[in-house]
């Protein structure tokens, strides 16, 4: 018996050895690949301006509460619970337990008081001249997050948050991913690029130019929405008809920022799929009120009158968006009532008309001696999620300023160079998106709009609006809020600082090899709830 | 069927060859047909990927030239004019034509149709103008694709399906692709649209097909398969297949599936085909057709075959080799073994004239080596063996003609011829040794033989000199023998044999032959030496027997006489038994009375006392009564009620007739004694403290109180008295028949006791017999004597009841003797299974252990002469074990002595029935 047995032995050894070890590679069974246009800038979700590094790092990191992707209702995630207190200026939060950094660190008050100390003391170090502003100037912090006046732990599991004044929409402003829970770390921000350690279902894996890969969090507290595949890939792929072909060959899972004119084919492919999802958002040009000709009111006026929207959303947009005529859609709510009416009776925006354009421009001075001044029209040159041919774009506003003899030079410039070309005032328009992140118009009207903002690329400065934005985000009583706005609106169609363009939809292009596809407070994707079908 | 060690070896080999190679066959081609079928699985899927790309990309194409039209300066001149030259309308129709047959549509900014271009053959049965008109009509009502294009500007692209222009009888649905373009100025106002519509058609299946190098069949979802289809597969004589090639089952099995693609092994045109489909939909997600891509796969099929029958040759042929192999290995293994065998078996039928020459030096040419070495030695011990047989059947013979002889001259006459027939002796003689030692001739035979007994050897006769020897005596040839005398006659061989029995020669024996040819040897004198040995024996044995046999006559006399006189001595020695036994009887029935007259002065004071107790009963009741009627009469001369008195008789006689105690068995209460008697004294009577304790000694005081409670009167004095008197007359009577009761139990005790001989056994109960015994003996129980009776619960038992008495009674005595009056008498009883124990322990000094095992003889005493017969344990020890069937032990030591009686619960009354 025993001389069958070693030769059986090691039959059965060879045949073992065959299957051999099971690789770590990265395969289209294990992982969700992402393709954009766009790399990431950064891993620091206080500074990830930008769609790509929000959807980055809105997967390695959670914020305390947030909003349910289906209902659109309040939802707690790092918090479990809060009270509020003195008006609204006093919340608590109580701090989900056994939560634990991707690292095995337990997450607790004290690391969420730091995520947001940080960017206070950051933004205080910049005051101070003790850091450039350059690299990250917690921006977000600056527009959005100042009525805070502390943060502090009262016990290993509650959070104190002391605001200046009452902010109504506080609760949704914490689920802003730039107040994303960071593990606590030393020395400056930019240790988060090397090594970004959150809580959220993927952690950080490798990056690379052009490509940064998550891994499942096997951890992660929240076992119900554990991704079904091990490996998230964002891939930066410039070229629209690369990504396109990447996506049709099953070579991607999700590709971002297809040319509208590809949906129709995109949704003929058995093979593909695409989903509108409402977005809150707006794209609009923005006309620089700091300096002539658009600081006189006339040539802003005449600008409005003289670019054809309805023609540029439609062949941009190919019916994927709404003419805009407002800095939010009209689907917007407090508390389900709309901000504004719509249709008879309501807000109107000026009409396409080329001769009271020239008349305006006349009036506003823009035809000095003759000869039109020339105007720097500056936009990204990546196509976004809600603005896909900005180039078309550019150039349809081009033609319209030709028909009224204004020459318009068109600057196409990468993103950083973009923001700061804007940052020092160079454009005169810029052509501008804009997804707000909070489902609420103090998003879009104080953060786009009051003079104190980085994002008021309008450099729009009218002490009554400022007022007015200031108030709505301050008051507790709804109807205050609705009234507030409504005059706010008002100023800002009289003021006219924007060219309003667009409310798109945002459109996600994947494979029917994933579902359950959504989005997270109509920004970022919640790539753990999507399924990999097998 | 009997299997060789060849035989198993070859099949064990080829099943150990068979299955391994079975299973890896089967595995094999498990493994290739899997190997190839998943390959089939997975170039299907890429088939049906790449193809349904290729539909998107022809999708892409259409859509794409519908843009480039839109910009083409041709077209712009086509809406303009609607009407182009010959030369500029195929230059138009270039721009489009290559993706098939197809129409070319115009519409101006109001949604109208301005021109049509067809692309394509035209059937005879119709006309240009019929199929643009057919397509006009279909355009008009998609009326959300012109909405869409002219209202937003927007590329639209769609899969519509359009029923064909009447085309013989048929009308059948083609898939069409649809791609409309806004028309622009260079404004980019929109003027319009232009809008293409291209048939799937048979063309574009060749051109995938080509592509692909797979076939491939395009059904419209909602269709008739069977009609409805265009392909790229032929039929036999190649032309178009006219009806589905793919049975329609399969396509409606997949539609019902709801699944959006599948993949499958179908036979096609008698080919086999790997067959994919895959559903494709409109731009609002309806479906719309079914794209299906088969392959032909029987050149797979064929390689498969070719590699699975290959397999199975190679499996096949190693099958062969193994077998052939196994066989011949088989062969050189066993065939030695087998060569062994055979000379094995020869061996053991008894040829040991085998031998073997090892062939290999392996382990069979070591077994056939040692095999061979076994073959010698065995035949060595083979001649040994037979050697030895002859000598002991020969001294069996011998011995068993000499056994079976009886007398002397029998044995010897008998030994003499069978040792000479044995070692064929011609002559033979022996000379025996008698009573004084000398030597003589006893018995000879054969011719001559004087003359041989004659010989003598150094001046001794031969025989004496071969005793004195003590060796056996041979000579090869007599008459060479030196020193010898009388010899010169014998020219052969002489055995001159002595035989020895205890250490003496007891005789010789003379063999002599005469034979050139045929010596005795060595053999011959083994065995002569051993049959000299034994010959002693039988010899020695045949003179005894011949004594015994004269002694033996002698003593049968003897023996007659004395039995006739041990006869004569039984006779009589019964007689004396039973007179024995008739005195022995008289003398236990003298020893019982002899008892009973010890006893009976203690039991007449027994008597006595009772008796005394009646007598001043009697007085005490006389003077009671007395009183009584003078206190009847004091009540009867009152003039009290009647119903008093009536009432005072009725609870007397309700106590008297309730009472059943025993006097002093009411225990009283000194306090109510005292208050009782201030109660009496209340009411005049004198001595009443007396009184009520009598009252209260008689447990009459409720009755008493009951009564002056009821009543008042001057004469309750009388009333209370006349109420003591009859208690105190009801109290003697209750003396008197208690002392009768004992008087009574007495009596019954020594009835029982002298009742001597029991006829049948009965039930008692054995405490009621205990209880007797020391009624009995209560005489003898008195003083300072503790009698302790530890009785168990015991049920009736089946005894010689009276009988026992006398047991107990002995025992008892025998125990108060032991403690000389003074100590304790512990009685207990147990019954345990089929057996009752009464056991007697006193606390006396004990039976010395000397004694122990005499005491149950008759006539043992340890008392001094005149106190004790010594009879007493002696009947103890019969009635117990020969009435009853019990058995009784003693354990003493000082201080405790323990007499245990067992007897069986049920004594059977024919349980030796004599004894005494």
């Amino acid at each position: 018996m025993k001389k069958i047995i070693n030769p059986l032995f090691f039959v059965i050894l060879f045949l073992s050895c065959q299957k051999g070890e099971k690789q770590n590679n990265i395969n289209k069974k294990n992982s969700l690949k992402v393709v954009w246009a766009k790399d990431i800038s950064t891993l620091d979700p206080a500074c990830a301006d930008g769609f790509e590094s929000a959807e980055v790092c809105s997967q390695i990191y959670e914020s305390l509460v947030g909003m349910d992707s289906k209902t659109g209702k309040k939802k707690y995630i790092l918090a479990t619970s809060s009270q509020t207190y003195a008006d609204g200026l006093i919340w608590d939060f109580n701090i989900r337990k056994g939560v634990k950094f991707h690292d095995g660190t337990p997450m607790d008050a004290e690391s969420v008081v730091f995520a947001f100390q940080r960017q206070i003391d950051g933004l205080n170090a910049i005051k101070e001249g003790k850091i450039s502003s350059d690299s990250c100037g917690y921006n977000y912090w600056k527009a959005y997050f100042t009525m805070i006046k502390s943060v502090k732990a009262i016990n290993k599991y509650k959070v104190r948050f002391k605001l200046n004044y009452n902010y109504a929409p506080f609760f949704k402003l914490l689920g802003f991913f730039t107040v994303g829970i960071v593990k606590p770390y030393k020395g400056k921000g930019e240790v988060l690029n090397k090594n970004p350690v959150g809580t959220g279902p993927f952690k950080f894996f490798s990056k690379k130019e052009g490509r940064v890969v998550l891994q499942r969090n096997e951890n992660y507290w929240d076992e119900e929405n554990m991704p079904n595949y091990k490996y998230l890939v964002f891939k930066t792929v410039p070229d629209n008809r690369q990504r396109f072909l990447l996506l049709a060959g099953g070579n991607a899972d999700i590709a971002h920022q297809l040319d509208p004119q590809r949906y129709r084919t995109l949704n003929l492919h058995p093979f593909l799929s695409i989903k509108k999802i409402k977005s809150v958002n707006v794209v609009y040009i923005a006309l620089n009120t700091s300096k002539p000709p658009f600081s006189v009111l006339q040539n802003r006026l005449a600008a409005n009158h003289t670019i054809n929207r309805d023609k540029i959303v439609k062949l941009v947009y190919q019916g994927t968006a709404q003419i805009s005529k407002l800095p939010i859609p009209p689907y917007l709510e407090i508390e389900n009532k709309p901000v504004y009416k719509t249709g008879e009776g309501g807000i109107t925006w000026y009409e396409h008309n080329l001769p009271k354009a020239r008349a305006l421009y006349e009036e506003g001075g823009m035809y000095e001696d003759g000869i039109a001044k020339s105007l720097d029209l500056y936009h990204i040159r990546s196509p976004r999620s809600i603005l896909p041919n900005p180039g078309l774009t550019a150039n349809l506003i081009k033609s319209d300023f030709a028909k009224v003899g204004i020459k318009v030079n068109i600057h196409s410039l990468p993103y950083n160079e973009y923001k700061k070309a804007l940052a020092k005032g160079r454009h005169d328009m810029a052509i501008h998106a804009w997804i707000g992140d909070m489902w609420d118009p103090d998003n879009f009207l104080y953060g786009l709009l009051h003079s104190s903002t980085a994002t008021n690329y309008a450099f729009f400065s009218h002490r009554r609006y400022n007022e007015l934005v200031s108030k709505g985000r301050a008051s507790v009583i709804n109807e205050d809020r609705l009234k507030y706005y409504n005059k706010a609106l008002q100023i800002f169609v009289k003021q006219a600082p924007w060219v309003p363009l667009a409310h798109a939809s945002l459109v996600f292009s994947y494979s029917k090899r994933i579902n359950n596809v959504q989005v997270r407070t109509s920004t970022t994707s919640i790539y753990n709830s999507m399924k990999k079908i097998k | 069927m009997k299997f060789k060690i060849r035989h198993k070896l070859t099949g064990w080999m080829i099943v150990m060859g068979l299955v391994p190679a079975f299973a890896a066959s089967v595995m094999g081609v498990r493994i290739i047909i899997n190997r190839l079928k998943n390959n089939m699985h997975i170039e299907s899927k890429k088939t049906i990927r790449i193809g349904t790309n290729l539909l998107v990309e022809h999708i892409t194409s259409v859509k794409k030239a519908t843009s480039r039209l839109a910009k083409s300066k041709l077209l712009f001149e086509f809406y303009d004019k609607n009407v182009l030259s010959y030369q500029k309308e195929r230059l138009l129709k270039k721009e489009f034509s290559e993706l098939g047959t197809g129409i070319l549509q115009v519409i101006n900014e109001k949604g109208q149709l301005t021109g049509s271009l067809y692309t394509g053959s035209i059937p005879a049965s119709t006309t240009r103008a019929e199929i643009e008109s057919h397509y006009e009509n279909n355009l008009i009502n998609s009326k959300r694709l012109i909405k869409n294009v002219i209202g937003n500007y927007a590329h639209s692209i769609d899969i519509v399906s359009i029923k064909s222009k009447k085309s013989g009888d048929k009308k059948v649905n083609r898939l069409h692709i649809r791609a409309a373009s806004p028309i622009f100025n260079e404004k980019y106002d929109v003027k319009g649209a232009v809008v293409l519509t291209i048939v799937l058609d048979k063309l574009f299946c060749q051109n995938i097909s080509t592509i692909l190098g797979s076939n491939i069949i395009i059904y419209p979802y909602h269709g008739d398969y069977n009609n409805e289809f265009v392909t790229s597969f032929k039929d036999k004589n190649d032309a178009l297949p006219t009806s589905s090639p793919v049975k329609v089952e399969i396509i409606k099995d997949f539609v019902e599936s709801r699944q959006s693609s599948q993949t499958m092994e179908v036979s096609l045109f008698e080919e086999d085909y790997a067959v994919s489909l895959r559903l494709f939909h409109n731009y609002e997600g309806n479906p719309m057709g079914i794209l299906l891509i088969a392959t032909d796969i029987t050149a797979i099929q064929e390689g498969q075959w070719e590699a699975v029958s290959m397999l199975i040759f190679i499996a096949f042929l190693a099958l062969i080799l193994v077998i052939i192999f196994a066989y011949w290995l088989s062969r050189s293994l066993s065939n030695p073994i087998v060569n062994l065998v055979n000379k094995a078996n020869r061996v053991s039928q008894g040829d040991l004239n085998v031998s073997i020459k090892p062939k290999s030096s392996d382990e069979v040419g070591e077994l056939a080596n040692a095999f061979s070495e076994m073959v010698k030695d065995l035949r060595k011990m083979h001649y040994k063996r037979t050697a030895q047989i002859s000598e002991v059947q020969t001294l069996n013979e011998i011995i068993n003609a000499i056994s079976v002889q009886i007398g002397l001259k029998n044995v010897i006459s008998q030994a003499v011829k069978s040792i000479s027939l044995a070692i064929q002796a011609e002559k033979a003689a022996f000379f025996m040794k008698d009573e004084d030692g000398n030597f003589s001739v006893f018995y000879q035979e054969g011719l001559d033989v004087q003359q041989l007994i004659k010989v003598r050897k150094e001046g001794k006769y031969l025989y004496e000199s071969v005793v004195e020897e003590g060796k056996i005596f041979y000579s090869k040839v007599l008459s060479e023998q030196e020193n010898m005398e009388g010899i010169d006659k014998f020219d052969g061989e002489l055995f001159a044999v002595p035989v020895l029995y205890q250490h003496d020669y007891i005789g010789v024996f003379y063999f002599y032959k005469h034979d050139e040819e045929d010596k005795w040897e060595e053999l011959h004198i083994t065995i002569l030496e051993r049959v000299s040995e034994n010959l002693g024996i039988y010899i020695v044995n045949a003179q005894l027997f011949e004594k015994i046999s004269r002694f033996n006559e002698k003593l049968e006399i003897m023996v007659q006489e004395r039995t006739e006189e041990l006869q004569q001595a039984n006779e009589k020695l019964e007689n004396t038994l039973s007179e024995l036994k008739e005195t022995q009887a008289q003398v236990l029935i003298g020893e019982r009375l002899a008892g009973l007259g010890s006893l009976i002065a203690g039991v007449a004071h027994e008597i006595n006392s009772p008796i005394g107790a009646i007598d001043a009963s009697i007085n005490n009741m006389q003077n009671n009564i007395r009183i009584f009627i003078d206190n009847l009469l004091i009540i009867c001369d009152s003039d009290e009620d009647i119903k008093m008195l009536t009432y005072l008789l009725t609870i007397m006689k309700n106590f008297m007739t309730e009472d059943s105690s025993e006097i002093g068995q009411y225990k009283y209460d000194r306090k109510k004694v005292k208050a009782f008697a201030k109660v009496l004294s209340e009411h005049g009577i004198r001595r009443a403290r007396n009184i009520s304790r009598k009252i209260h000694e008689m447990g009459a005081h409720k009755y008493v109180e009951d009564f002056i409670m009821s009543f008042s009167s001057p004469n309750m004095g009388a009333y209370v008295n006349f109420m003591y008197d009859l208690l105190k007359i009801h109290r003697g009577t209750k003396s008197i028949s208690t002392a009768i009761e004992s008087v009574r139990r007495i009596v019954i005790a020594l009835r029982s006791y002298s009742h001597v001989k029991q006829d049948e056994p009965e039930f008692v109960n054995i405490h009621d017999v205990i209880e007797t015994s020391l009624i009995i003996l209560a005489n003898k129980l008195k003083h300072n004597i503790e009698v302790v009776k530890d009785y168990g619960d015991i049920e009736p038992v089946k005894v010689y009841g009276d009988e026992l008495s006398q047991v107990w009674t002995n025992l008892i005595l025998n125990a108060s003797q032991a403690i000389d009056g003074k100590g304790k008498i512990t009685i207990s009883t147990r019954i345990d299974k089929n057996f009752l124990y009464v056991s007697v322990t006193d606390t006396g000094s004990g039976v010395p252990e000397e004694v122990v095992d005499k005491i149950f003889d008759a006539f043992f005493t340890t008392k001094g002469k005149g106190e004790g017969t010594g009879l007493g344990l002696g009947i103890v020890s019969r009635i117990v074990k020969d009435r009853h069937g019990g058995d009784i032990k003693v354990t003493s030591k000082p201080g405790k002595t323990t007499f245990t009686v067992i007897l069986p619960k049920i004594v059977s009354s024919h349980t030796q029935n004599g004894g005494y």
